[in-house]
């Protein structure tokens, strides 16, 4: 019987390792890794050990400018994108809960731009964002009798273009996520409301809302930490610009790893940008309170 | 029996191991519809000729092939030979990861090439010192951007071909080609598609008023009297002259293409592959023509590049690259490949075919080459690159001046080179 347990464990230990395996050599070694090079002076093509700097990197991060307008540029960016998402995908999961015809059609339609490959709808969303008056974008404006706008360049408009952008192409995902989260709500806790009187709009404030906390939660934090990444649409629709005005600290990062091959400096980055993400992780779910509701 | 049996297995492994000699060859950008087949039947007739195998790998530009070399070099599994654009080998000799290329190259080989297009492939920078005045890269071909337009919007507004023009008949035509044509109030065609995005667009004119991104001591001199005077030329096209089209300030140059297709800008400022792309589309209704002179130099500088090629210090198989290089930049080959992909070729003997001298096109942009110069050799040029194009942008965008984004931009330089040691 024990040498039995002692197989279950070395096969079960076997069964974990490809997993394991692959998760050290591809994530947890270059964590450790970079955060040693964000102490050094390092370019990728540097051969030879990299020169130890200290702090070197980090301090001169905070006396970068450009480092400190990406960051601000980053919050920004979060700000437009996170509560936008996530409330029309509230909304739309919330519609698309009803019974009525063509349900999975629109459900699905919904979804489809997340399955979209990034390039494909930033190179799309470039074509109809054109500053051009005759771009589909200004086209529409052009029947409301609104003069063309400069959407990806116009420094005051591009980087609002770009959450736009990404919140299509994204809030399909949080859809889902409400409506799955939506169909486990006890049908009796509704029926109850009813009783007591509770309309539509009330039962929804009280019992819907409330019980989709553990759902929010995990759609705010995922929500910020890739907002705190983006970087393709930014890459492939403004290139950071025009000036800075949406350089974000990915997008920076890979400027100064590698085409500026500070490779030392971008790990750095790379940690401030970490270390930014845990606190507002654990601003979070102070925020939210416990994550249990039942 | 066992025995037998494993002598004949290492035997085997020995025979295999002595001719598989395969090398591999990475192949930045190329058309797959054009230019790709061409460089694949050159590699089936080498290997043939030679028996040497080629693994033949293409990185399209939308991949970022100058990144993927730079991640290859870091992981010790750098190709044998790389075609790659011009001058990011000035960046990899940097780094010592170069092997210098004079004792594969034989002279008289070398001696067919332009000499100007030669010199751009050596290396001039004093560290690492193994590499100094070694030519570290074969060009393969060279480009130049020139003005590129439409000739019967040219016609339609009675403004002649631009071919012998100065800066003040720029504006002058370029405001005349900017106009409303169905009468609706809002403007139809602009004179001058251009984009900040891309810093060879403007550049241009802080050269030809004679302005240079760096002195002979590798000094900025961004905020030098005559490099303002180009840069605020080209801020005036937008801000004072309205001649470009909207979004100009940060579109990709593809757009900007697209428009002079539709006809919705009558010139810009492109490449030879794009020439040919829009001939294909346009027909007789594309004209090709030269950059203005600047009134008091009389220079039209242009804008130039070139692709070449570079054998990794890491390659295993130097001796076999050098001969897949030689095959490919011998006359007819790349003859053969510029007339197909629209670039023009580096050596002088292919350049001087009739294909070159008769095609209206070609001759324009061999004609502009002669006026012409590429970006800045030092290994520092992606700094200083994205310095002047946010100092362009944030001119354009009324962020600041022009006089005031160049002189933060020349600090901005002065203060990073300085601490790189390139300064003192």
């Amino acid at each position: 019987m024990k040498s039995r347990s002692l197989k279950d464990t070395i096969v079960s230990y076997l069964f974990c390792a490809p997993a394991y395996l692959i998760f050290t050599i591809f994530i947890f070694v270059p964590i450790i890794w970079s955060f040693i090079l964000s102490f050094t002076d390092y370019s990728l093509l540097t051969f030879g050990k990299p020169e130890f700097v200290g702090l070197a990197n980090y301090i001169e991060l905070f006396k970068d400018p450009v480092f400190l307008r990406a960051v601000l540029n980053t919050i920004y960016y979060s700000i437009l994108y996170v509560p936008t998402t996530l409330v029309i995908g509230f909304i739309f999961a919330l519609m698309l809960n009803d019974d009525f015809p063509g349900r999975n059609f629109f459900r699905l339609s919904m979804f489809i731009p997340v399955v979209v490959p990034m390039v494909v709808a930033s190179i799309v969303w470039m074509l109809i964002l054109s500053a051009h008056p005759t771009s589909l974008a200004n086209r529409l404006l052009g029947l409301f009798g609104i003069p063309p706008k400069g959407w990806l360049t116009d420094p005051k408009l591009a980087m609002l273009s770009v959450a736009m952008v990404m919140v299509w192409k994204t809030f399909g995902y949080k859809m889902l996520l409400y409506l799955a989260a939506m169909q486990s709500i006890p049908y009796e806790l509704y029926e109850s409301a009813e009783l007591d009187g509770a309309t539509g709009w009330k039962k929804t404030i009280y019992i819907t809302i409330p019980l989709l906390k553990p759902t929010t939660f995990f759609l705010v934090v995922t929500s910020v930490i890739d907002s705190f990444q983006i970087f393709t649409p930014i890459y492939i629709m403004t290139g950071g610009g025009p000036g800075y005005a949406t350089t974000t600290l990915v997008n920076y990062l890979y400027e100064k790893g590698f085409k500026e091959f500070e490779m030392g400096y971008a790990s750095a980055i790379s940690y401030v940008l970490f270390l930014m993400l845990i606190i507002l992780t654990f601003i979070q779910k102070k925020g939210f309170g416990s994550e249990e509701i039942f | 029996m066992r025995r037998i049996i494993l002598v004949f297995v290492i035997f085997l492994l020995a025979i295999t191991a002595l001719q598989a000699k395969q090398i591999t060859f990475w192949f930045a950008g190329g058309d797959p519809k054009t230019d790709l087949p061409l460089v694949k039947k050159y590699i089936e007739e080498f290997e043939k000729a030679t028996g040497i195998k080629v693994k033949f790998v293409v990185i399209p530009w939308a991949e970022d092939p100058h990144t993927k070399i730079q991640v290859a070099i870091a992981s010790g599994k750098a190709p044998d030979l790389i075609k790659l654009g011009s001058p990011f080998e000035h960046v990899l000799a940097k780094f010592g990861v170069l092997e210098p290329l004079d004792k594969y190259i034989p002279e008289d080989v070398l001696k067919k090439f332009i000499p100007s297009v030669l010199e751009e492939s050596r290396y001039h920078a004093n560290s690492p010192r193994y590499l100094k005045g070694k030519l570290i890269s074969i060009p393969y071909f060279t480009d130049v951007r020139t003005i590129l337009y439409r000739k019967d919007i040219f016609q339609e507004r009675g403004v002649p071909d631009p071919i012998d023009w100065t800066w003040d008949d720029f504006v002058k035509y370029a405001k005349k080609l900017t106009f409303d044509r169905d009468g609706d109030g809002k403007i139809d065609v602009y004179g001058f598609g251009t984009s900040a995005r891309y810093r060879s667009q403007w550049i241009v004119f802080s050269w030809q008023a004679g302005g240079r991104i760096l002195d002979e001591n590798d000094r900025p001199v961004v905020n030098s009297k005559e490099f303002l005077e180009g840069a605020e030329f080209f801020w005036k096209l937008f801000n004072e002259y309205r001649v470009v089209q909207p979004g100009a300030i940060n579109v990709h140059l593809w757009d900007v293409r697209k428009l002079l297709a539709e006809g919705k800008v009558a010139m810009y400022v492109d490449c030879g592959d794009s020439a040919k792309v829009l001939k294909e589309e346009l027909g007789e209704k594309l004209g090709v023509g030269l950059l203005p002179k600047h009134p008091v130099t009389g220079k039209r500088t242009a804008f130039s590049g070139a692709d070449a090629f570079v054998i990794p210090r890491q390659s295993r198989y130097k001796e076999e690259a050098a001969k897949l290089l030689l095959w490919l930049i011998e006359k007819d080959r790349m003859l053969e490949y510029c007339k197909v992909s629209g670039f023009l070729p580096a050596r002088v003997d292919a350049a001087q075919d009739p294909f070159f001298k008769e095609d209206p096109i070609k001759a324009m942009y061999l004609k502009q080459l002669e006026d012409s110069r590429g970006w800045i050799k030092h290994p520092e040029a992606s700094f200083i690159s994205r310095t002047l194009g946010v100092a362009m942008q944030d001119a354009l965008t009324g962020k600041k001046s022009i006089k005031d984004a160049f002189e933060q931009a020349q600090k901005e330089i002065e203060k990073y080179l300085r601490k790189k040691g390139y300064i003192k």
